[in-house]
């Protein structure tokens, strides 16, 4: 069990990397990943809103939607509770911990439209995960995007002493350097 | 205070509203996306087994790759006369980028009928080539010999992995492992559900286990002669009681053939 | 008939290459021809519902709750699209999976809410989605074009000579996504660039 635990959280962070190898949560992938600073505000606040979301969809979908046969309000009830779980995190950090929110909270409002997030809470249910393991895979796929922001940003600061053609500059070198970044972690493959 | 009723019942309003397209479109949708799954598998169904024409289903009790219990549904294969053609399950081992759903049918004596991919998340192109060429080479080999090694060459089996794609190919011998493992267990079960509809009694003894392919061969020992209809009993399974339940998990450990490392797993 | 806000989004506001929204599905997807267009078509659906309704409502809408309500829109045309694909394209929804549900998360479909069709007539608003989704499709097929072909072999399903028998397979996979995105990104800007001059 504890294994299967184990390799769950693995194979979320490294072999099936929401941004490298299910090209999720691209946009803030791009957008947050120029400065390493930013980049681990927004890697902390996704990965604490994932494992919530997760734990909370999980339950909305088992105790209300599945039991009522409801299924069909699924993306509908995920999106809002992603939503008001983000505006719900902004003002209970805001309120206890003023020193958290300063480093996290411009990136909060962001995170409801990050596909990672309802995408984590999508695939636990296609998976059929039950609690624990749901909790586990958020843990290992919010870890997995702070991870490959980490990285994409660390090498973008040092991209821009580099001489980039000019069509090149900004986006474009990000993506050429996303895909390296892909290639590479497909030697995690056989991991688990 | 009035301004919070009044964004209230608009919310309210515009979920009913939401709420209620959604319904309508469930009940417009549901008996079309079950449809379409039904003829998916039926489909799948009929050709892993050919002939067959109608089918039982069979709830077998089995062990997870981990050891827990498990339930494996089986579907019977009969032909318009009644006669057993074999069972068809759906095996998902676990490849590159998450489970096989693989559809596969095995005659009653345990040799592979067919096989067919449900659905897979392996890297477009590279595992998918498991759906094309592989496929076909694979049941070649599976319905030429008896006993098969459902392992990778490379792992000391009998089917040539797809280059560049040991992970995908090893899950899909594993699969057919674990599903032939299956049916070995649930014999007696399943001889007794395929004589029960008026079927024509199967060659054999019913509680005879009649052991497919991979059955432990202990040692690349010479292969036995296939006996007529019935197949190469070799070393009996000598974990698995004739009588016995086959219901009881049975210890994952020994039937597996001692020339594989590490199981084919990942 | 104001023909600008229709033909903005195919090229000078192209909501993939220039505005950068939406990228997921664009990388994601793009695997293939036939995925691009039913992407594009379901995104194209939900942005033309959700435009169109929320451009009716926006004068009654509370502000305070005006995310909401879109949110509540948007889901509503992707469930129901997400449905129907299920129901009458059944091979095309399980070849694109979640990508449907997440059309929800899709940046352009709010972003044009909240950008257009919050301070808009109806009719720009139609006009509006109907450029953004047509942009959103032609850069999704774009990117499948290269992918498809170089990474599969294939133009929309067809096998192509020469390529058929040894695709370059990391075309289709991540990487290769990231790299045709990359590049024709880079490509828009040159020439964007060249025509500022």
């Amino acid at each position: 069990m504890s294994a299967d635990l184990f390799s769950i959280f693995i194979i979320a962070i490294f072999i099936e990397n929401f941004v490298l190898n299910q090209i999720l949560g691209i946009c803030p992938f791009v957008g947050v990943s120029n400065r390493v600073d930013s980049a681990v505000g927004m890697g902390l606040a996704v990965t604490f809103v994932m494992v919530l979301a997760g734990v909370v969809t999980w339950s909305i979908q088992n105790l209300f939607l599945a039991p009522f046969h409801l299924e069909y309000l699924q993306t509908l009830s995920f999106i809002l509770v992603i939503a008001s779980l983000v505006q719900f995190v902004e003002m209970v950090i805001r309120k206890t911990v003023p020193s958290l929110y300063q480093a996290l909270g411009v990136y909060l409002p962001l995170i409801t439209t990050n596909c990672a997030v309802l995408g984590v809470a999508l695939l636990n249910v296609r998976k059929g995960y039950g609690l624990v393991e749901s909790a586990v895979n958020s843990l290992g796929g919010g870890l997995g995007f702070f991870f490959a922001l980490l990285l994409m940003a660390g090498i973008r600061e040092r991209l821009e002493v580099a001489e980039v053609p000019v069509a090149m500059r900004g986006a474009p070198i990000t993506f050429i350097t996303a895909g390296l970044l892909a290639i590479a972690f497909y030697g995690f493959a056989g991991l688990a | 205070m009035n301004d919070l009723i009044q964004t209230g019942k608009y919310l309210l309003i515009i979920s009913a509203i939401a709420g209620l397209l959604l319904a309508f479109t469930e009940m417009v949708t549901a008996p079309r996306i079950a449809e379409n799954n039904r003829l998916v598998l039926e489909k799948a169904r009929r050709e892993v087994l050919p002939g067959a024409e109608r089918f039982d289903t069979l709830d077998l009790a089995t062990t997870d790759d981990a050891g827990h219990p498990a339930t494996r549904s089986l579907s019977l294969g009969f032909d318009a006369q009644g006669k057993f053609l074999g069972t068809v399950q759906t095996v998902s081992p676990k490849g590159y980028g998450g489970p096989i759903d693989i559809v596969l049918g095995l005659k009653p004596d345990g040799a592979v009928s067919g096989v067919k991919i449900q659905s897979m998340r392996e890297t477009p192109g590279l595992g998918t080539k498991l759906a094309e060429g592989f496929l076909d080479k694979f049941l070649e080999v599976a319905r030429a010999g008896h006993p098969v090694k459902f392992f990778v060459k490379k792992d000391g089996g009998d089917i040539d992995a797809i280059t560049a794609a040991t992970i995908s190919s090893r899950a899909f011998c594993k699969g057919i492992r674990d599903g032939i493992k299956v049916v070995q267990e649930g014999q007696t079960l399943i001889q007794q559900r395929a004589a029960a509809p008026g079927a024509t009694p199967l060659p054999g003894p019913a509680t005879t286990p009649v052991a497919p392919s991979p059955a432990p061969a202990p040692a690349p020992a010479p292969v036995v002669p296939p006996a007529p209809s019935v197949p190469p009993a070799p070393p009996a399974d000598p974990e698995s009681p004739p009588p016995a339940p086959t219901v009881a998990p049975e210890p994952p450990a020994p039937p597996l053939p001692p020339a594989i490392p590490q199981g084919g797993g990942q | 008939m104001n023909t600008k806000e229709l033909t903005k989004g195919i090229w000078a506001e192209n909501p993939i290459f220039v505005i950068m929204l939406g990228c997921c599905p664009a990388l994601a997807v793009s695997t293939s021809l036939a995925n691009a267009f039913g992407m594009g078509i379901a995104a194209t659906f939900v942005l033309l519902g959700s435009n169109l309704i929320i451009s009716l409502i926006r004068a009654s809408v509370p502000d305070k709750i005006r995310i909401p309500v879109y949110i509540v829109v948007i889901a509503t045309f992707v469930t129901m699209i997400d449905k129907f694909m299920a129901a009458f394209t059944p091979a095309l929804s399980a070849s694109l999976g979640i990508f449907i549900p997440l059309i929800v998360v899709n940046c352009i479909i709010l972003g044009r809410a909240e950008a257009f069709a919050n301070k808009n007539t109806p009719q720009d608003s139609i006009l509006d989605a109907i450029g953004m989704g047509l942009g959103f499709t032609i850069a999704l097929a774009m990117i499948a074009v290269f992918r498809e072909v170089l990474g599969d072999g294939k133009f929309f399903g067809i096998p192509v000579p020469l390529i058929k028998d040894d695709p370059c397979l990391l075309m289709i996979m991540a990487p290769g996504g990231f790299f045709v995105f990359g590049l024709l990104m880079a490509w828009k800007k040159h020439l964007a660039a060249g025509g500022a001059k």
